[in-house]
């Protein structure tokens, strides 16, 4: 059986996140996206892990279910085309800011945990070390290193994954306060890193350009802050869901175990383009350098974007496939596809309606995206939908990359398909 | 040999390379050396040090503070005085209870704040070094000093001056004692000389005779004890004290930046009775002090912590996306543990202290109440115990009426009574008093029936939920959360430190839980390596250096303290100030939150006393006061 998993999310209890952000909606709109395992998020918060113990049960090893009683009410506003179980499994980000060579660092890292023990004996000693109460994601003067190796101390069973390894201000490989490589962030407990994230602005492709990423699985996750946002990007795994089964996917990479990852069109990522968000000013890498990377508008500093940076590390060329590469799948999220088709908002009510709509008739987000054949798609939400469907499953999209904190926009459709349905409908 | 040497100029250093040299070229016996430090962690300080010049050899150094020298040597002669052998060291928490007691026995006020008073004079009178009788009676605290000592004798407790006091005792009744530790202890030093008290100089004086090795170093204009008794004038007459006294002067500073140091030595300059000193530095460049005029203490809070963010180039996405900080152009390489906030008072840390909380920048306050130390914490653990043990009487007392059950002190102190009486446990008395009243009698049965279930339940239960329970179905949770609602996170981490434990067989998970506690009060609370913004009082910070210095609240009243003697008050801007490596930055609120009262403020006058060409102003705007609608995105303006 296959499943997709989605690990690195917020709860409520995070900054900038919404307060829907509860257990009951992460299992709600896993359900709604056809996400099978999806992660707890915030576990170091102690307020969250209380909240968590009250509502979860163990369900398969290492993964937790909403207690029955919880769920029951949840399950029923849920369109019977997407109902399906769902289980959590505890994982949390840390925020690294710290001096390492010299310089400032700021690094994100997930862990993912087997067990509340295990999330406690992690928990209690960076409670010791810093504040874990202000933030579901806590902001600790400790050396990515350091925690590391602490991970790997209290909760040998866990697995540790830098975050979102290339965006521009907090990540392993980040162009304001990253490192060059893993051994400079990880020193000898470099071995002990096997999986990253790649976030949303870098793709699989982009990473297998650096060798020293040749033995390092990659993985996807949607970094959600609010439920509508989960599974922008997201694994799919083969097997019996079990936390060893994930793990153990993930640190070999087996293609068997592994199949592959979901993604984001990486130009639509808020940090793939080099630019200047103030002066709404975008960059080529191409153009930083011609303009020596500062702001042709303010002579400020360019934010340098993730394809800057992978550029800046890579030594294998553009269009380098690593012999552990796995498939992955590029989609656009379905509401901004309705938006698109619509001509509306992405949060108007009536891009909402349709997306529930389409859901109840079709089954969950995902399937809709990848595997729902074409006409009944036609036949649930219209023809432009499936050729916009048609359009990214073939991955031809036009597409205004993001840069210095600005999401990318992508188009699906062209003038021709817009003019070619005109013309169709009017026939009628 | 006195040293007298300014901030930064190597004082510790100084120390630690003469006990090297003594080691490795003098070929003096290890165990000859004796060094005294101010604190124990100077003392852990200057022992690494020496390692790495010495190597293993450093071990052996006599090394401590005098408390620490007092009670090594009573505990090995001790028995001249009839100290009982394994006389225990009362901390200051039980020693402001035992005062309490006392206090109340001799029908006197047994509030804490008073006994914490009280103390705090006997201390200062003891310090003084002369007999204290006398003084004793004229302070009209003979009766308390009397009874207090009689109970600490009666657990066989010591307090820290009777350790410096029954020291001295020793070396003075003993002309023996006094005359081994002579021929053994050959060179004597001294850090932080300008804070040894007069009893602790009578100590270093029967220790090295009127003409015995003693070296020490000091600072005329870093001493901030006098209220616990400490006189620089000690300072200034060592050379009539000691035959061959040799004073001598280091002058350079290495950490000072020029515009710190020059401001620093103005200021200084306005106290009249001081050493004749002059201090220089070796930077030739650095920032100007920045003296920082905030509207009121939330402000001030606020700018402390921009300034953090800022430095580090923002601490989260979310801040960037709001523009509300360039990565690449303010930040300077710093780390959190780079910044240290000072204050006077540890009243004014309370602000800052919710504004770092709230922002998330990882943060320590020093000197603060251990977490295990916490009401709340105590109350939660004191149920598991007496869960843990029923006949455990103290915790059985501590939470007998936590939260309040209609069980007074005087049925407490009652049932305690008929325990001692009956020779049973608290727990075997409870219920079966005649004098209780009925709804007691009703109350005191729900207690010890909840107390059975959860015992019997024991097995069955994962100790975090157990531990949940507790604090939920007492109303303790509820009782502490009312009274100040930050406890409640407090129980979450109590939940969590059990919830490792949850694996276990929850009887054993209970044991363990409770070992790891009690060990907990013991240890640090914190780590040692933790990379966090330090938040403490000047007086703290003495003896440690930071690259960024902020010192709040340098205002009238606050600094100088409108209780406090001018001049000290004075040392104390400077030490503060003389913590920077870099950066300084002195903020002083137009208006102040301070103890129950609103009230404006004027900036402190040591920030007169150093020219203009070394501070670069800022001042922060009132708040502009808007109606609702008009209230945009908040701002503030910065004007110089």
């Amino acid at each position: 059986m296959s499943f997709i998993a989605d690990l690195h999310v917020h709860s409520r209890y995070s900054r900038a996140v919404s307060k829907d952000m509860v257990p009951e909606s992460l299992h709600r709109w896993a359900q709604l996206k056809g996400i099978t395992v999806v992660g707890t998020g915030d576990f170091t918060h102690p307020a969250w892990f209380a909240e968590l113990q009250d509502k979860l049960e163990p369900a398969e090893p290492g993964l937790y279910r909403l207690k029955p009683e919880l769920a029951a009410p949840v399950d029923a506003e849920v369109p019977e085309s997407c109902r399906a179980d769902v289980r959590f499994l505890l994982t949390s980000e840390i925020s690294s800011i710290y001096k390492r060579h010299g310089r400032t660092r700021k690094v994100h890292n997930l862990i993912f945990a087997p067990s509340f023990t295990a999330v406690a004996h992690v928990t209690d000693k960076l409670a010791r070390i810093g504040n874990v109460q202000s933030d579901g994601r806590p902001i600790l003067g400790l050396d990515s290193e350091a925690l590391l190796r602490l991970t790997l101390e209290r909760a040998p069973e866990a697995l540790f994954v830098p975050a979102h390894a290339w965006t521009p201000h907090f990540s392993v490989f980040g162009a304001n306060s990253g490192f060059d490589s893993l051994e400079e962030c990880f020193g000898e407990l470099t071995p002990h890193v096997k999986v990253i994230e790649t976030g949303l602005s870098s793709d699989p492709a982009m990473n297998w350009r650096l060798s020293q990423l040749a033995g390092v699985t990659l993985i996807s996750n949607s970094d959600a802050h609010s439920p509508s946002k989960l599974g922008r990007e997201a694994n799919v795994l083969n097997g019996d869901p079990s936390f060893d089964g994930i793990r153990g996917a993930f640190t070999s990479g087996d293609p068997n175990r592994f199949l592959g990852t979901i993604e984001f069109f990486p130009e639509e990522g808020k940090y793939h383009y080099d630019g200047h968000r103030n002066c709404q000013v975008r960059l080529s890498p191409e153009e930083t350098r011609t303009h020596d990377t500062v702001c042709p508008e303010c002579g400020k500093p360019v934010t340098l974007g993730v394809m800057h940076r992978t550029e800046l590390l890579a030594d294998h060329p553009v269009g380098y496939r690593a012999p552990n590469a796995l498939p992955y799948w590029s989609l656009v999220p379905l509401v901004e596809i309705i938006a698109e088709v619509t001509g509306a908002g992405v949060t108007s009510k009536g891009v909402t309606e349709r997306y529930h709509r389409l859901l109840g008739d079709l089954g969950n987000e995902f399937s809709i995206l990848m595997t729902v054949p074409l006409p009944d798609i036609e036949a649930a939400g219209g023809r432009l939908l499936a050729t916009s469907i048609q359009s990214m499953r073939a991955g031809k999209v036009t597409i205004a990359p993001g840069y210095d904190g600005e999401y990318g926009t992508v188009r699906l459709l062209t003038a021709e398909d817009r003019a070619a349905h005109s013309s169709q409908t009017s026939l009628f | 040999m006195l040293v007298l040497a300014g901030p930064g100029t190597g004082k510790t250093r100084t120390l630690t390379v003469r006990l090297a040299a003594l080691l490795t070229r003098r070929h003096v016996a290890p165990e000859s050396l004796l060094a005294v430090t101010f604190t124990g962690r100077a003392a852990r300080h200057v022992r690494e040090q020496l390692h790495s010049l010495v190597g293993d050899v450093a071990r052996r150094v006599v090394l401590g503070t005098f408390h620490g020298f007092c009670l090594r040597l009573l505990r090995e002669e001790g028995q001249r005085l009839q100290l009982p052998q394994d006389f225990g060291v009362v901390d200051g928490r039980d020693q402001v209870t035992i005062m309490q007691k006392v206090m109340k026995h001799i029908g006197q006020p047994e509030h804490r704040t008073v006994a914490q008073r009280t103390l705090h004079d006997l201390s200062a009178l003891r310090s003084q070094g002369t007999p204290v009788a006398a003084s004793l009676k004229e302070a009209g605290l003979s009766d308390v000093y009397e009874t207090y000592h009689r109970h600490l004798r009666k657990y066989g407790l010591l307090d820290f001056d009777d350790l410096l006091c029954l020291g001295v005792d020793v070396l003075e009744g003993c002309p023996e004692v006094r005359s081994r530790l002579r021929q053994q202890l050959t060179h004597v030093s001294v850090d932080e000389y300008q804070d040894v008290n007069p009893v602790q100089h009578r100590l270093l004086h029967l220790l090295v005779g009127d003409e015995g090795n003693l070296w020490a170093v000091g600072d005329g204009d870093q001493a901030i004890y006098a209220f616990r008794g400490a006189a620089s004038e000690h300072l200034l007459q060592f050379c009539t004290r000691y035959v061959n006294g040799k004073v001598l002067r280091l002058e350079r500073s290495y950490r000072l930046p020029p515009h710190i140091a020059a401001a620093a030595s103005q200021v200084i300059g306005k106290n009249p009775a001081r050493p004749d000193y002059t201090l220089k530095t070796d930077q030739t460049s650095g920032a100007a002090v920045q003296v920082v005029s905030v509207p009121d203490e939330r402000a001030e809070a606020e700018w402390v912590v921009r300034q953090i963010e800022e430095c580090v180039g923002g601490t989260s996405h979310y801040q960037h996306n709001q523009g509300k900080v360039m990565d690449t152009v303010s930040r300077r390489e710093g780390s959190f543990r780079d910044f240290a906030v000072l204050c006077r008072l540890h009243a004014l840390t309370k602000p800052l202290q919710e504004a770092l909380a709230h922002s998330g920048v990882p943060f320590r306050v020093v000197g603060e109440t251990r977490w295990f130390d916490k009401k709340i914490v105590k109350d939660v653990v004191a149920y598991l115990k007496v869960i843990h043990n029923p006949h455990d009487d103290p915790s059985l007392a501590r939470v007998l009426n936590r939260p309040p059950r209609g069980i007074g002190v005087q049925t407490q102190t009652a049932l305690e009574a008929e325990a001692e009486r009956r020779r049973c446990s608290l727990y075997e008395t409870l219920g079966r008093l005649s004098t209780l009243s009925a709804s007691q009698v009703s109350t005191v049965r729900v207690f010890l029936q909840r107390l059975e279930e959860w015992r019997v339940n024991l097995e069955e239960t994962p100790l975090s939920r157990l531990l949940a329970h507790v604090a939920d179905v007492t109303g303790l949770q509820r009782w502490r959360v009312e009274q100040d609602p930050r406890q409640e996170n407090d129980v979450l981490r109590l939940r969590l430190l059990a919830a490792k434990y949850d694996e276990m067989n929850p009887p054993e998970a209970l044991r363990q839980f409770l070992e790891e506690v009690a060990l907990a009060v013991e240890a640090d609370d914190y780590d040692a390596d933790v990379d966090a913004v330090s938040v403490m009082t000047i007086h703290a910070a003495k003896g440690l250096e930071f690259p960024e210095v902020m010192m709040c609240g340098v205002e009238e009243g606050i600094l100088p303290y409108e209780h406090g003697d001018l001049e000290e008050e004075r040392r104390l801007f400077y030490v503060g100030l003389t913590r920077t490596r870099e950066r300084a930055h002195l903020l002083h609120c137009r208006s102040r939150f301070l103890f129950g009262d609103r009230r404006d403020r004027a900036a402190s006058r040591f920030l007169s006393e150093f020219d203009d060409d070394l501070k670069s102003p800022v001042t922060i705007a009132d708040r502009p006061r808007r109606s609702k609608q008009e209230r945009g995105p908040e701002q503030l303006s910065f004007l110089s």
